[in-house]
């Protein structure tokens, strides 16, 4: 039954109270759903910090964080402050910001292309991110022997970056034919490059050392384990940038659906906007891949259940998608290490592990309310 | 309001257009006729500021269209295409205030919607504004993206011309009419309507001139009376025709064609 969709009414006459009741209810719901999330997310933030191998209980991670304000608490040890502020707040910081950068570019991206099951990974970003952190992590041990010891650290992430951002300009030259870019070849020329990096990588790992081949097969499936304010401090700058500009483009995003020659219509600067979104999504998915390496589904799975749940319009759907996205990663890299502690999954398998049999459910249900 | 001179359209080694020219005055409705493939939809997009002809200039409001930016032209004309492939859930009403967003930022003011709903009122969709759009048949969702356009320049701010392209292929004869009916308000109220149209009897009884056009170039210009021809119909469409009067007004022709001219 079409009527059991929450943005579905029957309207079968013009009946101006009951069609405003209508709008009213769907802007609280928004509302609500806006405010819920928010929530979740503070919770799962808290909570998500309570979960180690040092036990550290709720009511000890409330008292660390509340110390800056109430002053010093006698009864916690310098241990404890240690693993919730240099240990596990960074890391589920920046469990939030990928999982919020991944997510809304997921969504812009799918806008853009017009295509609901575009991910990031189509403008080449993470395959290109993985060519540049193979290269480092099978061939980069002469440039490990010549870099100053402060540097050495940041090789992997700076060459999975700059590998992430070439190979999109890559996917954007090849698709832009005398002056426009078309959005249909930019899929063919991205399935071009990802189809190149992964032959590029299978070359690489045949004669990768064992050690090498084991550290790459963690980085593409993506990990956590790493993460300290050094990485929160190096990539949330191109972040933050992404996920505060992307929402300025949100009803450009709409409009740009009814097709390029449309939305030119309606008063959209289409290529102008289109270079914004891909420089916006590039940026902060190469920053998030250059920190944890490649996490699956989440940009492709969380703005399809926003979507589902709240309709289709960017200006609800980018920030809940980075809301859903961050509240989803946190909870996933949470799960990665505890459940087999104190050994940890990566946070690729967990996510692909639940997100590829719901977003198989979704679909599912979808079909049968659509048919 | 839209003026073409000599314009000239080549794609690869095809001359879409030659050396047309055409002027829309504010306040009138001019229909756009001739066989597939003769260059109309080119025209209209060359009119609509679409892109810029190989050679010529295409003119709005007495200013070079390659002047204009996007969001300057679309405070001054709306276009109606065939229905793209929008397949995102938008509701009916989303798809209609998306015509507010060249003059609002904010799309949700009651203003808007108010507008929105007007002129989904206008070509007969109020009872369907909840509806998603792609569960709509193909003749709801061209009236959705009249309604679009109408919100744009007719209802509220009024801008200055309309431009459709064959806006009732998909529709109903009552729904044709209606469509119709709404451009002649529209012209009625100042704004300069072009139309491409594929019924020459549509095109007499709502145009105030018809433009015929065939292989790219223009063949035949005026009022109604004076263009629709029998010649015309055996030299431009290839096709016999029999010319008489409508029974309820003398000065619109009727057009009945009979298949493929006898050689």
């Amino acid at each position: 039954m079409r009527a059991a969709s929450p943005f579905f009414v029957e309207a079968d006459r013009l009946d101006g109270q009951a069609l405003r009741v209508s709008d009213e209810g769907r802007k609280r719901r928004e509302r609500i759903a806006l405010v819920a999330i928010v929530i979740v997310l503070a919770l799962t933030a808290v909570g998500a910090t309570t979960f180690g191998a040092a036990s550290l209980g709720l009511g000890r991670v409330v008292r660390i964080a509340l110390e800056p304000i109430r002053g010093v608490d006698a009864a916690l040890t310098a241990a404890e402050r240690t693993v919730f502020w240099s240990i596990r707040l960074p890391r589920v910081v920046l469990a939030g910001l990928v999982g919020a950068v991944l997510s809304m570019s997921g969504a812009a991206l799918q806008g853009l292309f017009r295509n609901p099951l575009a991910d990031p990974a189509l403008i080449g970003v993470s395959s290109g991110g993985s060519l540049g952190a193979a290269l480092v992590i099978v061939l980069g041990a002469p440039l490990f022997a010549v870099s100053p010891a402060w540097l050495r650290p940041s090789i992997l992430p700076i060459a999975a970056f700059v590998g992430g951002i070439l190979a999109t300009r890559l996917v954007l030259r090849l698709a832009t034919l005398d002056g426009h870019t078309h959005v249909g070849v930019m899929l063919l020329a991205g399935v071009a490059v990802n189809a190149f990096v992964g032959a590029a990588l299978g070359l690489l790992s045949s004669f990768a050392t064992d050690r090498a081949l084991r550290d790459l097969f963690f980085w593409t499936l993506g990990s956590f384990a790493t993460a300290s304010w050094t990485t929160v401090v190096t990539t949330s700058l191109a972040m933050l940038a992404c996920l505060v500009g992307l929402p300025r483009f949100a009803g450009s995003l709409d409009v740009m659906l009814l097709g390029d020659v449309e939305a030119k219509q309606l008063g959209v600067a289409v290529s102008r906007v289109r270079s914004a979104i891909i420089a916006l999504t590039a940026l902060g998915v190469g920053a998030a891949v250059s920190a944890v390496g490649l996490i699956g589904f989440v940009g492709l799975v969380v703005p399809h259940l926003v979507r589902l749940s709240l309709g289709p319009r960017h200006r609800r759907l980018l920030p809940l998608s980075a809301l859903l996205g961050a509240v989803l990663v946190i909870v996933a890299d949470t799960l990665a290490r505890s459940v087999v502690a104190p050994l940890e999954l990566p946070i690729g398998v967990l996510t692909a592990l639940v997100g590829g049999p719901s977003f198989l459910a979704l679909l599912q249900r979808e079909r049968g309310r659509t048919t | 309001m839209i003026e073409l001179e000599h314009v000239s359209h080549r794609i690869g080694a095809h001359d879409i257009l030659r050396d047309v020219d055409l002027r829309v005055e504010a306040g009138e409705i001019v229909a756009l006729i001739g066989p597939n493939g003769a260059g109309k939809s080119t025209l209209l997009g060359i009119a609509s500021g679409d892109f810029a002809p190989t050679s010529g200039r295409c003119r709005f409001a007495g200013r070079d269209v390659a002047t204009y930016s996007e969001l300057e032209l679309a405070r001054e004309r709306a276009v109606v295409r065939q229905a793209g492939s929008l397949t995102f859930g938008f509701r009916v009403i989303d798809v209609a205030l998306m015509g507010r967003s060249p003059r609002s930022h904010h799309l949700d003011s009651k203003e808007d919607v108010a507008i929105a709903d007007g002129a989904l009122d206008r070509v007969g969709l109020a009872g369907l504004r909840e509806r998603l759009y792609p569960t709509l048949s193909g003749g709801e969702q061209q009236r959705v993206h009249l309604a679009r356009a109408l919100a744009q320049v007719a209802n509220g701010e009024q801008g200055k011309a309309l431009l459709l392209d064959e806006p009732t292929a998909a529709l109903d004869p009552a729904h044709q009419h209606r469509v119709l009916a709404i451009a002649r308000d529209i012209a009625g109220r100042g704004l300069a309507v072009l139309a491409v149209l594929h019924d020459a009897n549509l095109a007499a009884q709502y145009a105030d001139r018809i433009v015929v056009l065939s292989r790219g170039a223009v063949v035949a210009q005026g009022t109604p009376s004076e263009v629709l021809t029998r010649e015309l119909f055996e030299e431009v469409f290839g096709v016999t025709a029999h010319v008489a009067r409508t029974p309820w007004n003398e000065a619109i022709p009727w057009v009945a064609t009979s298949g493929p001219r006898e050689p």
